[in-house]
């Protein structure tokens, strides 16, 4: 009997499916899986029982969580000194020569942009700056 | 808020002169300027309001875009370095940011302003200074002159001092 034929005889539900990637005709890849099936050895149900600690776990005497003094974690023979290098900062912009003359270029920039800007004073801006900043005395 | 005053005042507004005179140093290269995350998130809710304000109109996604872009754009021409304010608010596996920035309303006092109005530093503004100090910033810029009382930080052993520009800089 070739293996073909073999695995033509295999149950329905251990046949490859219509769509699965073998080529037509040849169903070898399912016979492995038929062969794996069947090797593996069907345990045996093992009654559920309630669980039990060992024996020298049960203790007659309670369990006493040890509380000690916080000086006891500080001291030396606990714990030992830990130091953390401190990292260094991440600088989402590196500082860097200006280019010159960006100040003039940026003073009031905003204003060609929107021209509504055009008549806010600083006095406006200080408001709302202070209003932000929770300072309400400065309010009018 | 420097920044704000510098891109969205007009060149005649006194502040937008003060800052410029402030940025042409920092461009000069007399102040290494460092901002943080925080900064930029200042700068963004104080311009979306103001903007929107005058627009009388919700902003659109392509003008909060404008807004980011140019301050980013500015930033990076003026060699102003950025750190991640997340990175400077942390220690090791903890966020300490708000236990200093109590202890910078704590230690310090208040000042009376050239306006004769009375101010010190607020929640907001304590965040920023630890910031500052943390990044190892030696001078802090601002308009704010609430800002003098971090002199008194000294105590803590901070070198961060106030740099008002008002007082600094003459329009």
């Amino acid at each position: 009997m070739g293996l073909n034929e073999e695995a033509c005889r295999l149950p329905d539900e251990l046949r490859a499916h219509q769509y699965y990637p073998v080529e037509k005709g040849n169903e070898d890849s399912n016979l492995a899986e038929t062969v794996l099936v069947e090797r593996i050895p069907q345990r045996r149900r093992i009654p559920a029982k309630p669980f039990e600690n060992a024996l020298r776990l049960r203790r007659t005497i309670p369990i006493v969580s040890r509380d000690p003094h916080l000086s006891f974690y500080l001291s030396g023979l606990y714990v030992q000194r830990l130091t953390i290098p401190r990292c260094p900062l991440r600088r989402l912009r590196p500082s860097h020569r200006a280019i010159k003359g960006t100040t003039d270029e940026y003073a009031g920039r905003l204003l060609s942009l929107f021209p509504e800007l055009a008549d806010v004073e600083h006095g406006e801006i200080e408001r709302t700056l202070a209003r932000m900043r929770c300072k309400e005395e400065l309010e009018p | 808020m420097l920044f704000v005053y510098q891109l969205a005042t007009s060149r005649t507004d006194r502040r937008n002169k003060l800052s410029s005179q402030f940025f042409k140093e920092v461009e000069g290269g007399s102040y290494e300027g460092v901002i943080t995350t925080f900064t930029y998130a200042e700068y963004l809710a104080v311009m979306k309001e103001t903007l929107s304000k005058r627009l009388g109109a919700q902003l659109s996604h392509t003008q909060i875009e404008t807004l980011k872009n140019e301050f980013e754009s500015f930033v990076d021409k003026q060699g102003i370095e950025v750190l991640d304010a997340d990175d400077l608010s942390s220690g090791v596996g903890r966020c300490e940011i708000f236990g200093w920035s109590s202890q910078v309303v704590e230690r310090t006092g208040t000042v009376q302003g050239a306006d004769r109005r009375w101010r010190t530093v607020g929640g907001a503004d304590a965040i920023h200074v630890v910031l500052a100090n943390r990044a190892g910033a030696e001078l802090l810029a601002t308009f704010d002159e609430g800002f003098k009382v971090v002199n008194e930080l000294a105590n803590l052993g901070w070198s961060l001092k106030p740099l008002i520009i008002p007082e600094v800089y003459r329009a």
